[in-house]
């Protein structure tokens, strides 16, 4: 056990953006800490409230459908955006997926060559194509499996979006299977500091439960000097829904 | 041949290569048929070929309803084919999964008969229509009724999103001079209706039967005004993001509904509603539970009402309605029950677990998970299904190709993981479940679309069950 710990996650817009199951990710990160005795909270931060970095452990930022993400993105930008790119450079923890993956990085430009401005938190950039990747994906992580995690992550990608990655940013995983950040460049997502990007869900952390504990890990080493690991779980039950993805041609 | 088939102008040439469309497309049938095989739409895709604008030939000047929207198509088709039936009408309907162009043709040349109707006979052809044809169909259909269900969330991967479905249902309304019957409860449906030029009629229920709001809409879909994009607020909720809703940036709010029901009783196997036309109240009983298919019968009579039928003698119809295929369809195998209730997405899992954890017979629940092409290959949306909310205790099986992802849904529910079982093979399962199943007791199926076809499939079989088509 890891007694007497607790953990504080921001949960963005969970109003707006709620796609794809993003809410298997915060029901994964919970059940984890509540089965370790780690005493978890979420708390939602919308439209027109701030975000205190300082209050939280570990943020998640989901993705939407066109019509909600839309509504969001002046209050992103002008009420949060600030208190975001510092966090990120100040490596606090933060899971962002699909929609979420793309307003942190510059632009997103639609196919009609229009420009919407993003956050500019992470040096990417996401131009639309007319055919959509999707479908049943598995990629390599390096950096989980040099973290002590099985380095394989699965998922389900359906995005118009290709987006690229700069210098400053590494990919989360090289892809095996799927089309990943652009279906070029074999790259499926991004790291920066301790923000941690994909276009997995399906959900995403669910299936990839070692994901889902670095994440906790990472958060709980940041609030606690003294913290050294996570207590091992059973994964029987993860491993066996992996294992139907990872055993598709 | 044909002319006597087809209504209204017909040209030389179009008459000729209807003919001949009819014929190929017969012949077809019958050699299908002489093999064994279903013959649902190749002999329609044969007959479009040769006459492409046969279907729109053969339904001209007749009386036409079609039915789309997220859920409850195929129960609304059939409580509307039943009040049609008992009026004395002729009925030509789709099997369910025959919705494209093709399987409507195929439909109207397997009925040719009471196309060929005799003198004094009406005749309604009453279509369930997928969401992503409703548009074309619509065009080429001409329909004099349109009724809309809902919006919910629904295999993103293949509608995409759900503004888009909404404005392909608009492209299609705006194709006819229809009647349009709309949920007033839904913000999505009902905006259809608020700037058009058709006739429209709403259906929901009365305020009285409705739950008090939630104060937050978190996970709520469509949370958000569709005209101004403003956060709805609710007076009250019925499920899922209906109720009583309205919108301070623009004013947009729930409709006035011509027809109100509310649910008076919820009985395990069905439904007392009081009805509200017009000031006019009558009671009516339907033999399926859930108030979700409260919903859906009120959307059929409202449709048999915008056509003139009167509401007493509708609600007679009404309690001569069977369960549809799959969608709450109950049978006993020796003393023990099956319910079978098909899930196909977040709402409709929430809906029927609700209705699973009211039922004091639940004996036994098996999920069945299958990701194919009509299915979406999505898994994603059990995540946003409630099942936190209804942690059941009876014995638990799942199966279907993605079963795993099921299993692992259930036990990050807080489910006894230890009392799940997990089987391939979904008759061995069943065999299984139902023999753990208490006599007096009933097992509740919840399939997804083609793991509900398959199994049913097997049941048929096994216990001489009803075809899908019957």
């Amino acid at each position: 056990m890891n007694p007497s710990m607790s953990l504080k996650i921001a949960h963005f817009y969970p109003d707006l953006l709620n796609l794809y199951g993003d809410r298997g990710n915060l029901i994964t990160l919970m059940k984890r800490c509540e089965w370790r005795g780690i005493t978890c909270t979420v708390q939602a931060v919308s439209l027109g409230q701030a975000f205190d970095a300082s209050q939280y452990d570990l943020a998640f930022l989901g993705g939407g459908q066109d019509y909600e993400q839309n509504l969001l993105q002046d209050d992103f930008l002008s009420q949060k955006g600030q208190s975001i790119i510092d966090a990120v450079e100040d490596g606090f923890v933060f899971l962002c997926v699909c929609g979420g993956y793309q307003l942190m990085g510059r632009y997103y430009q639609e196919t009609n060559g229009e420009r919407i401005e993003c956050l500019g938190a992470l040096d990417i950039y996401t131009e639309a194509e007319e055919k959509r990747l999707i479908g049943d994906s598995v990629s390599e992580s390096r950096h989980l499996s040099s973290a002590g995690y099985d380095p394989l992550l699965v998922g389900f990608e359906n995005h118009a979006g290709r987006t690229y990655l700069g210098k400053q940013v590494q990919p989360l995983a090289l892809v095996r299977k799927g089309g990943g950040n652009n279906g070029q460049d074999q790259t499926e997502g991004a790291i920066h500091n301790n923000t941690y990007c994909t276009y997995y869900h399906g959900s995403f952390l669910p299936k990839n439960p070692g994901m889902a504990d670095l994440l906790i890990e990472k958060a709980l080493k940041r609030r606690y000097k003294q913290f050294e690991q996570l207590m091992q779980l059973d994964c029987q039950m993860e491993n066996n829904a992996r294992n139907y993805l990872l055993s598709c041609k | 041949m044909p002319e006597r088939m087809i209504k209204g102008p017909v040209s030389g040439t179009q008459r000729l290569s209807a003919g001949v469309a009819m014929l190929v497309a017969r012949l077809s049938r019958f050699f299908l048929r002489l093999f064994g095989r279903g013959a649902t739409a190749l002999p329609g895709k044969l007959a479009l070929k040769i006459s492409p604008d046969l279907l729109t030939l053969l339904v001209q000047q007749r009386l036409v309803f079609l039915v789309t929207g997220t859920n409850g198509k195929t129960t609304t088709v059939r409580v509307l084919c039943s009040i049609l039936l008992s009026e004395g009408y002729d009925v030509i309907t789709n099997p369910s999964g025959a919705n494209l162009d093709t399987g409507l043709t195929t439909t109207l040349i397997g009925e040719r008969k009471k196309l060929r109707r005799a003198p004094g006979k009406k005749l309604a052809l009453v279509f369930e229509i997928d969401e992503a044809f409703f548009a074309k169909l619509a065009a080429d259909l001409k329909p004099s009724f349109c009724v809309v269900t809902n919006f919910f969330r629904d295999q993103l991967d293949r509608f995409g999103e759900l503004a888009h479905t909404r404005d392909l249902i608009m492209k299609g309304i705006m194709a006819s001079e229809a009647k349009v019957i709309l949920c007033a409860d839904d913000s999505l449906c009902a905006s259809l209706g608020q700037k058009i030029q058709h006739e429209v009629f709403y259906f929901g229920m009365g305020q009285e039967g409705m739950r008090p709001a939630a104060r937050s809409t978190a996970g709520q879909e469509s949370a958000f005004c569709t005209f101004c994009g403003t956060r709805y607020t609710y007076q009250a909720v019925s499920y899922g993001h209906l109720g009583r809703f309205s919108c301070s940036g623009c004013g947009y709010r729930r409709p006035e509904a011509d027809l109100e029901f509310v649910v008076s009783q919820q009985l395990p196997q069905s439904l007392n509603l009081k009805l509200n036309w017009r000031h006019n109240q009558v009671d009516a009983a339907l033999p399926i539970p859930g108030v979700h298919n409260a919903y859906n019968a009120a959307a059929a009579i409202l449709a048999a009402l915008a056509a003139g039928i009167p509401l007493e003698r509708a609600v007679i119809a009404l309690a001569r309605v069977k369960a549809a295929f799959g969608r709450m369809e109950r049978f006993s195998v020796g003393k023990k029950d099956v319910c079978i209730i098909l899930v196909k997405n977040p709402v409709g899992i929430d809906r029927a677990l609700e209705f699973v954890d009211m039922a004091l017979d639940r004996g036994g629940l098996m999920f069945l998970l299958n990701a194919n092409d009509p299915d979406g290959r999505d898994v994603s949306w059990i995540w946003d299904a409630d099942f936190e909310e209804h942690v059941l205790d009876s014995p638990v099986g799942v199966s279907g190709v993605r079963c795993h992802d099921m299993a692992l849904r259930l036990y990050y529910a807080g489910w006894d993981r230890d009392n799940i079982m997990v089987n391939q093979q979904a008759l061995s399962l069943f065999d299984h479940l139902l023999e753990r199943c208490d006599e007096g007791k009933c097992l509740y199926i919840l399939p997804n679309y083609t793991a509900m076809l398959d199994l049913r499939a097997r049941l048929a079989e096994r216990y001489q069950l009803k075809a899908f088509w019957q």
